[in-house]
């Protein structure tokens, strides 16, 4: 056994190359002709954010590595260049993957069930006249022509905006001149041709143009006395990773200001070209843009298909979608009547969504704001949604005398800006804001209420594996667990006296708390389960995370699985490792679920000879949340609880239809049906939902609700 | 709002400033004990500007205040009125501690405390003593008690119910970092150095200790709980155990690492961990001298203790005078050390005591005052074992250089100095440093003195003539009447002599008379 080098690259798959096979899942699932067209399309639209995002960062961050010549290599042994070749490729192959399932299934598809998207020549009278109108009214006064030629700099477009580059000819002369135009992003992307009002559209099909081609077609008006000799559409995606210096900063929330206007303006690493694209605008923007071939993608279709989004949002077609869940009210909750401070001192809640209703967390924030007993309310808050009831329910808390301390991370990626907001009218209310500690992102979900009751302080504590956003818990799947014990109060106060700078980081009683301590606990954890293997005990690891990259870890799993723990592991994104190695790891088994709902949560169950335990976490495993962010993993004590966490597990594992397995190299596969009953988790978790609360009338009021959706909270 | 309730649980708060790092305890009352809410520590390290420079820097000033001013915030979330902060070793130590606790109070509205290291022992003795006697065992053993601080070590025994002996060595984690100093830095031979310069002190505490044979070993203090977790302890009536053979893995363990490494071993906070060294060589000393198996670690502190007063003043109160037993005892074992006389020793204190008590009208002393005036008359002729003449001088010195357990340094003068002037006041009596006491201390220790003076004179054949003595407290006079079978002349004498001091300080005449009969 002491034979293998666990350092050999050849065990480590790379992120990028993972990464990009679960967005390929996520395109899978559009191709699916199980799930209903829209949210096939949705699949699609997602599989295209994710992209945009996977370019501003990942793809950033390795051009960064190569223009500062790092010649290092990831755990898979291939250095920035090759990694940036590997993806180059990949995603060639993914594009073309998307646009076939767009234009040969989707959009065929759409127009049968009365969706469509016409080509300008496609136009009757009429509808020329209505787009005509719309160019002179609505868009013509928007748009703004640049000239570009070698004496200016070229325009610094917006990340992530469509434009249209045209070849000009001034009437009578040879020389062509080259001018931009950007289409406007405050414009709806899909003009509704023919169609005014939302609500006749009974039985009739609705038609539908894209932007740019409007804009196209109407250029000419934009150039007068010059011949539009073309136009090409393109889009450019930039470097947008924030980077700030914490150190010498004094105000936090003024810096991330600053660096969000600077995100417009970061280096181009993508180029969006239209295809079939006359050869000198391709070749004139790959110059000026400082591009090479390798990062420009001809897409055969509409360019960003993340905007496809808004076709989901469209009225009526239910029938094209998922029949709405109604997050579920627990049973329990409401035989306590909605009072939390009586059901807890009985016993720990637990709450899944999206299949449990998140409003019993802002219900239980409700009671204790106006609760006068409570003395304090901590909170931290990561991602919080626009109008977030959590941050209503604080600022009324601290209208009401409380204590309020809020931990908000502003530097949650591309939620800075809502943030920021959230941030100022919390401390306008009187809430003590807190910005969270240098260098490190507070990632970890903690609730704290501190109540002075008649036998002394007792503190209720609510700790999550995902965000405190009401739309995200209607499709992420995650674990919150609802405690008034004594050790997880304990160490709830202490943590947020870490967080807002007061202590040093105490001994904990529950918790293991990264940057200090995570990693550590889960490498005990898996060294107790190899200490069972070697005396002869069965010996069981089951992670389920997002994402698993961390190298100590993963060598820690290999050595498990060479020692006979058997270890299974439920990724839904990135997964290094590699299973099934002979020698090494053939007692790893990784699966992935793509479904209706992002898999979210994180579960760690360890065997234990037999006293199993089971952990929850904010974190997964990746260097980036172990090391440099705020992370919380905590244990399940109630017995109960903890068996439901283990049949949820099982269930996931018993998955059929959603769940892939991974192969060594990386691919994934269908689980093989054969001889096993069809089973899709998510749906089963949904229906065993609707069971449990049946003994009660009262569920949630469905509320129809498109969140923007950020697959790439990972 | 938040609501008043009546029978509200009592949460007080006490914030501590240590040599490097500031705490802050919040807890409520638990049934008869305390019940920890809050524990928080942030590093602050003044230590090495006392220790080097002898003063605490100003802009050390602004970084406490602001540390403090977020433990205010914490308290007012709890609505706590009850909050006491204290500071130690590094204020003890700096010349300007009185400017920067004045700072300290401008800024934050917080008053500091100062806890000399003889006080700082006596909370820490007492937490260790309730809960060492929770244990039936061990309130019969002979234990040795160890806690060490960053000034100094703080070592006891503990005697079936008794604290016979205590001692504070100059060997505290930090002072030892300090003497050794850039051996610090050489990895590889720094543990094997503290080892060989602690071993100087073996001998002298061997000799120290009144008994040789010890049942356990039982130690306080943060890192001491940290190594017993790491060790692996196991509880027993609230005292964790673990076995010398595992903290001397541990010492092996660690011998070699740098306090990075370290800290990554220990939960404790980073700025402590290049203590862990001195800290690991100071016990494995001690370790040498107390053959025991185990070690017992009391897993509670200063603050707790400093806690448990301040919510249970009934109970404190009790523990306090618990306590002032084991003073009265210590200070009785002091006597027997050099000799002194101690049937006449008795006789003084209990006729100081009952002047004391009859004359509260006209002196209005504290239970404390006079409890420091038992003390001085047990010890105010251990002088005597030096030599005879200027015995007063050398009782003074004696108790000057001692530590007398349950003392803080300022009682300890007080005594010292009743000591010194029990024989003779002299004559620029009022004009005297009484070793660093104030005009105010200087008042109390005159009414004390008088008392004393009258008190020993009331036995000055040494003979223990009276059976008992009363006290008539008159408009114009103090009479007593010495109970007795024997001829006084000679104690009247001595009495008429120093008679004088009791007036000059009393403004009332004092007179005796042989009180066989009860004649007025």
């Amino acid at each position: 056994m002491t034979a293998t080098n666990l350092e050999d690259p050849s065990l480590y798959l790379n992120r990028e190359l993972s990464w990009l096979a679960f967005n390929e899942r996520v395109v899978d699932e559009a191709f699916d002709k199980d799930n209903p067209l829209l949210e096939r399309l949705k699949f699609l639209s997602i599989s295209g954010s994710n992209l945009d995002e996977f370019f501003m960062i990942r793809v950033a961050g390795l051009k960064e590595q190569k223009h500062f010549e790092y010649t290092g290599t990831d755990p898979s042994g291939s250095t920035a260049e090759e990694q940036l070749a590997m993806i180059s490729q990949k995603v060639h192959e993914m594009v073309k993957k998307q646009y076939l399932c767009l234009n040969r299934e989707l959009l065929p598809k759409l127009k049968k069930s009365g969706i469509e998207f016409l080509e300008p020549e496609d136009l009757n009278q009429k509808q020329n006249k209505q787009i005509a109108e719309y160019f002179f009214t609505v868009l013509f006064p928007v748009l703004t022509p640049m000239a570009i030629d070698q004496s200016r700099p070229f325009p610094m477009l917006p990340n992530k905006s469509l434009n249209q580059a045209i070849l000009l000819r001034k009437e009578e002369s040879h020389e062509p001149y080259f001018a931009l135009v950007q289409v406007p992003a405050v414009l709806p992307r899909f003009i509704e041709l023919g169609h005014r009002g939302a609500n006749d559209s009974r039985g009739e099909t609705r038609k539908f143009i894209l932007l740019e081609k409007i804009v196209a077609l109407y250029v000419k008006h934009l150039f007068r006395g010059y011949e539009v000799l073309g136009t090409v559409l393109f889009r450019i995606t930039r470097n947008a990773d924030l980077s700030i210096d914490e150190e010498d900063t004094q105000d936090l929330l003024e810096e991330i200001e600053k660096s969000l206007r600077q995100r417009q303006r970061g280096f181009p690493v993508r180029l969006e070209i239209e295809s079939n694209a006359f050869p000198e605008i391709a070749e004139t923007l790959s110059k000026m843009l400082e591009i090479d071939g390798r990062d420009i993608y001809e897409i055969p279709g509409p360019i960003d298909l993340s905007a496809f989004m808004k076709m989901f949002d469209l009225q009526g077609f239910s029938d094209l979608r998922y029949a709405p869940f109604k997050p579920q009210l627990l049973p329990d909750v409401l035989e306590h009547d909605n009072d939390f401070f009586l059901l807890l001192k009985e016993k720990d809640l637990m709450v899944h969504h999206p299949y449990h209703s998140f409003h019993h967390v802002v219900e239980f924030l409700e009671q204790a704001a106006n609760d006068p007993k409570v003395l304090a309310i901590k909170q931290t808050l990561y991602r919080v949604s626009s109008k977030s009831p959590i941050v209503e329910r604080l600022i009324q808390a601290a209208e009401n005398g409380k204590h309020v301390t809020v931990l908000m991370e502003l530097k949650a990626r591309f939620d800075e800006e809502n943030n920021i907001q959230w941030a100022k009218r919390l401390e306008n209310a009187g809430c003590y804001v807190i910005y969270g500690l240098v260098g490190l992102k507070t990632h970890c979900k903690v609730l704290l209420v501190v109540r002075q009751e008649e036998d002394g302080i007792r503190r209720y504590v609510h700790l999550s594996t995902g965000n405190y956003n009401e739309n995200t818990a209607r499709i992420y799947t995650d674990l919150g667990l609802f405690t008034s014990k004594e050790a997880f109060g304990a160490d709830a106060s202490a943590l947020f006296n870490v967080l807002t700078g007061y202590s040093e980081a105490p001994q904990w009683n529950v918790f293991s708390v990264a940057p200090k301590g995570l990693r550590e606990t889960v490498l005990q954890l898996i060294d107790r389960e190899i200490g069972f293997a070697r005396a002869g005990q069965d010996a069981r690891i089951i992670f389920k995370i997002n994402s698993l990259l961390d190298k100590e870890i993963i060598k820690k799993l290999y050595e498990a699985s060479m020692t006979g723990v058997r270890v299974d592991l439920l990724v839904r994104g990135i997964c290094a490792i590699k299973p099934g190695v002979a020698g090494v790891s053939e007692r790893i088994r990784v699966m992935s679920i793509v479904g209706r709902f992002l898999e979210h949560h994180r579960i760690f169950y360890f065997e234990n000879g037999g006293n199993n335990e089971l952990f929850l976490s904010s974190s997964d495993l990746m260097p980036r949340n172990l090391d440099r962010r705020v992370e919380v993993f905590f244990p399940i004590l109630d017995e109960t609880l903890k068996k439901d966490v283990y049949e949820v597990l099982e269930l996931m594992f018993s998955d059929t239809i959603k769940g892939r397995l991974s192969r060594s190299d990386g691919a994934y596969t269908r689980i093989d049906k054969r001889g096993r009953i069809p089973l899709n988790a998510q749906e089963e978790l949904c229906k065993r939902a609707l069971i449990r609360s049946s003994s009660y009338k009262e569920t949630e009021k469905e509320i129809v609700f498109r969140p923007k959706v950020k697959e790439f909270d990972i | 709002m938040v609501e008043k309730h009546k029978n509200k649980k009592e949460i007080a708060a006490v914030i501590k400033i240590s040599s490097d790092v500031v705490y802050l305890c919040i807890a409520e009352t638990k049934e008869n004990g305390i019940k920890i809410l809050e524990y928080l520590e942030h590093p602050f390290s003044i230590a090495q500007d006392a220790y080097t420079s002898g003063k605490i820097g100003a802009e050390k000033v602004e970084k406490v205040c602001a540390i403090l001013n977020n433990y205010r915030k914490l308290i007012q979330e709890y609505g706590i009125t009850k909050v006491k902060t204290y500071a130690t070793t590094a204020f003890r130590e700096a010349a300007n501690a009185s400017f920067i606790i004045d700072q300290i109070k401008t800024r934050t509205h917080l008053d500091t405390i100062v806890l000399d290291d003889c006080e700082e022992k006596t909370y820490i003795y007492k937490q260790m003593m309730d809960q060492m006697e929770q244990s039936p065992q061990i309130i019969n053993s002979n234990v040795f008690m160890a806690y060490i601080g960053s000034g100094s070590l703080g070592i006891a025994v503990y005697s079936k119910g008794n604290i016979l002996f205590s001692q504070n060595i100059r060997i505290g984690t930090m002072k030892l970092l300090e003497i050794l100093g850039d051996l610090k830095n050489d990895q590889q031979h720094f543990y094997t150095v503290i080892q060989e310069y602690l071993s100087s002190f073996k001998h002298a505490i061997r000799k120290m200790l009144p008994i040789d044979h010890f049942d356990y070993f039982i130690a306080c203090g943060k890192e001491i709980q940290a190594v017993a977790q790491i060790c692996k302890a196991e509880e027993n009536d609230g005292l964790w155990f673990f076995s010398k053979e595992a903290f001397t893995t541990l010492s092996e363990e660690l011998k070699f690492k740098s306090p990075k490494q370290i800290g990554k071993l220990f939960p404790i906070p980073e700025i402590r961990t290049q203590f862990m060294l001195p800290f690991m060589g100071i016990y494995q000393m001690l370790l040498e001298i107390i053959q025991v198996e185990s070690i017992g670690v009391v897993p509670s502190g200063l603050l707790e203790s400093l806690l448990f007063e301040m919510l249970h003043q009934k109970e404190a109160l009790k523990r306090a005078k618990k306590f002032d037993a084991h003073t009265i005892l210590y200070a009785k074992n002091l006597g027997r050390r050099f000799f002194y006389e101690e049937e006449h020793a008795i006789k003084v204190e209990e006729y100081a005591v009952a002047i004391f008590d009859a004359t509260k009208k006209i002196h209005h002393l504290s239970h404390r005052h006079r409890f420091l005036l038992q003390i001085a008359a047990l010890l105010h002729d251990i002088g005597k074992y030096i030599h005879l003449k200027y015995h007063a001088l050398h009782s003074y010195q004696i108790i000057r250089d001692s530590e007398i357990l349950g003392l803080s340094t300022k009682e300890l003068m007080i005594v010292a100095n009743l000591a010194r002037f029990h024989t003779h006041i002299v004559n620029d009596f009022y004009q005297t440093d009484f070793g660093g006491l104030t005009k105010e201390d200087g008042v109390i220790l005159s009414k004390l003195l008088a008392i004393l003076r009258i008190a020993d004179a009331l036995d000055r054949s040494h003979e223990q003539k009276g059976t008992k003595i009363e006290v008539r407290l008159k408009k114009d006079t103090v009479k007593i009447f010495l109970h007795t079978s024997s001829q006084i002349f000679l104690e009247k004498w001595i009495f008429d002599k120093k008679s004088d001091f009791f007036s000059e300080v009393f403004g009332l005449p004092i007179l005796l008379k042989r009180g066989d009969s009860h004649e007025s």
